[in-house]
């Protein structure tokens, strides 16, 4: 049992906050009143919080302001905007934003969705590979025959491994941790390629939610310099994904004749400009 | 108190597609009435003078980088913040230490309040970064953005990507610590834990 001193120790922040019902602001009030211990507390908060929003506390350092836009003077004008970067799988060029489906059910196949990488690896873009453990470990075993050197790009922070393990909300917020990190390394383009399979390990929190987090990652890379393809291998998903989340959450499809409008995506926020020419 | 910076700065909608397209005065514009929020932010989050100029930076290169995703209807103010949180998390070290759920604060025979005055000398600078340094990283984003930054709890949530229940609680946690670190370094008259 907590004493009414914890009880309401717990409650002052959102007290301060005018962030409790009225019955419980009213609790706490009485309480404080009667309380030295917690109204020194509630005391120290008030002034506290007082004195650190003066925006005269920290001022800017002279010259700052002029020198805060430095490092997008530095990008060459045509770099700043990225519109559009060759794919990598096909001879085609793509939209920045796009969110593409690429199934796959040979060896072949899948080495091939995994060139979407080699563009810009270890020059000025980064990647990220996300999936289930035996499509992570594939897919750097491919690199690794293709002359690259995954620990290495790791290490230089061109390149992050995401593993599937969390349900969408949660892996959507780490997918954009790591596209902001990799911006924030200086990465001109970030290139995200998506694994869904059936691995040893079941899907984190079942099919719906990978509809959820195709769904979102949608939205979330829409504007971003950033291209994601979706690898699905035929051979274990399930066909209510390989439909629901394969064609109607992907505006562009890999095929072998190269990239084409998914006339299955289903968006009412598809524009002309998310069409390849 | 100072005047206070423009709470929401909702991006013009004519302004919206020349920046998008690249206009850097643009962009500027937008950007110019919280330049002192983005260096408080990054005077906040780093170790000093130097790296908080470079997390500024840094903080304004994402936001350029990203406009594309920013609509008409939100606030650029929280946009940015959320920015120099991302260029912040980038260079900072997870510590392997758990962060503790709670923080049990110290009691003081009675709160002596410091002045208005007081606040605005190098020295409170100092105290007030060694407080910040000393809480844990979740805690000093939430304090750095709800009480220096005034953004509300709710924004804070959203720019933490936290339930607003988490985000109350990390505020609180570090409100406790920071009082007490300021205390000490005030001397104030300590008369053990609380009750």
């Amino acid at each position: 049992m907590q004493s009414r001193c914890e009880q309401t120790k717990l409650l002052l922040s959102d007290y301060l906050d005018q962030m409790l019902d009225s019955v419980t602001m009213y609790a706490v009030e009485t309480h404080v009143k009667s309380c030295a211990q917690c109204r020194t507390v509630l005391d120290g908060f008030r002034n506290v919080v007082g004195l650190v929003k003066d925006e005269r506390l920290i001022p800017m350092p002279a010259g700052l302001s002029s020198r805060l836009y430095s490092k997008i003077d530095e990008l060459p004008k045509k770099m700043e905007l990225v519109e559009e970067v060759p794919l990598g799988i096909t001879g085609d060029t793509v939209p920045a934003g796009s969110h593409m489906i690429y199934f796959w059910q040979s060896n072949a196949e899948f080495e091939a969705g995994v060139q979407f990488l080699y563009p810009g690896l270890g020059k000025d873009e980064h990647c990220i590979i996300f999936g289930h453990d035996e499509a992570l470990e594939h897919v750097q075993q491919v690199m690794s025959a293709n002359g690259y050197d995954p620990a290495r790009l790791i290490q230089d922070r061109k390149l992050t491994v995401l593993r599937r393990h969390a349900p969408a909300q949660q892996t959507i917020a780490e997918i954009g941790e790591a596209i902001e990190r990799a911006l924030a390394d200086g990465a001109r383009f970030v290139r995200f390629l998506g694994n869904l399979g059936i691995g040893l390990a079941p899907l984190p929190a079942g099919e719906d939610d990978v509809l959820e987090l195709e769904a979102k990652a949608t939205a979330l890379m829409a504007s971003l310099p950033c291209v994601v393809v979706c690898m699905y291998d035929v051979r274990t998903v399930p066909g209510r994904l390989l439909f629901k989340g394969g064609l109607e959450t992907h505006n562009l499809s890999v095929c072998s004749e190269g990239v084409k409008v998914n006339p299955f995506y289903a968006s009412a926020h598809a524009t002309d400009s998310q069409r390849v020419n | 108190m100072s005047a206070t910076a423009p709470r929401r700065n909702e991006v013009n909608q004519d302004s919206l597609p020349r920046v998008r397209a690249g206009d850097r005065e643009g962009f500027r514009q937008l950007v110019a009435p919280h330049e002192p929020m983005i260096y408080r932010a990054a005077w906040s989050l780093s170790e000093g003078q130097e790296s908080a100029i470079e997390l500024s930076q840094q903080a304004v290169l994402l936001a350029w980088r990203d406009f594309g995703r920013c609509n008409s209807s939100e606030s650029i103010r929280q946009r940015l913040a959320e920015k120099v949180i991302a260029a912040a998390r980038a260079g900072h070290r997870k510590s392997d230490a758990a962060v503790p759920s709670e923080y049990v604060p110290r009691h003081f025979e009675a709160w002596q309040d410091l002045p208005e005055a007081v606040a605005r000398t190098a020295e409170f600078r100092a105290d007030l970064h060694r407080a910040l340094t000393a809480l844990p990283y979740e805690w000093r984003e939430a304090f750095v953005l709800r009480d220096m930054l005034s953004f509300t709890v709710t924004e804070c949530a959203e720019i933490l990507q936290l339930n607003v229940e988490l985000a109350r609680q990390l505020i609180s946690n570090a409100r406790l610590q920071v009082r007490d670190e300021l205390a000490t370094a005030t001397r104030q008259q300590s008369v053990g834990g609380c009750q």
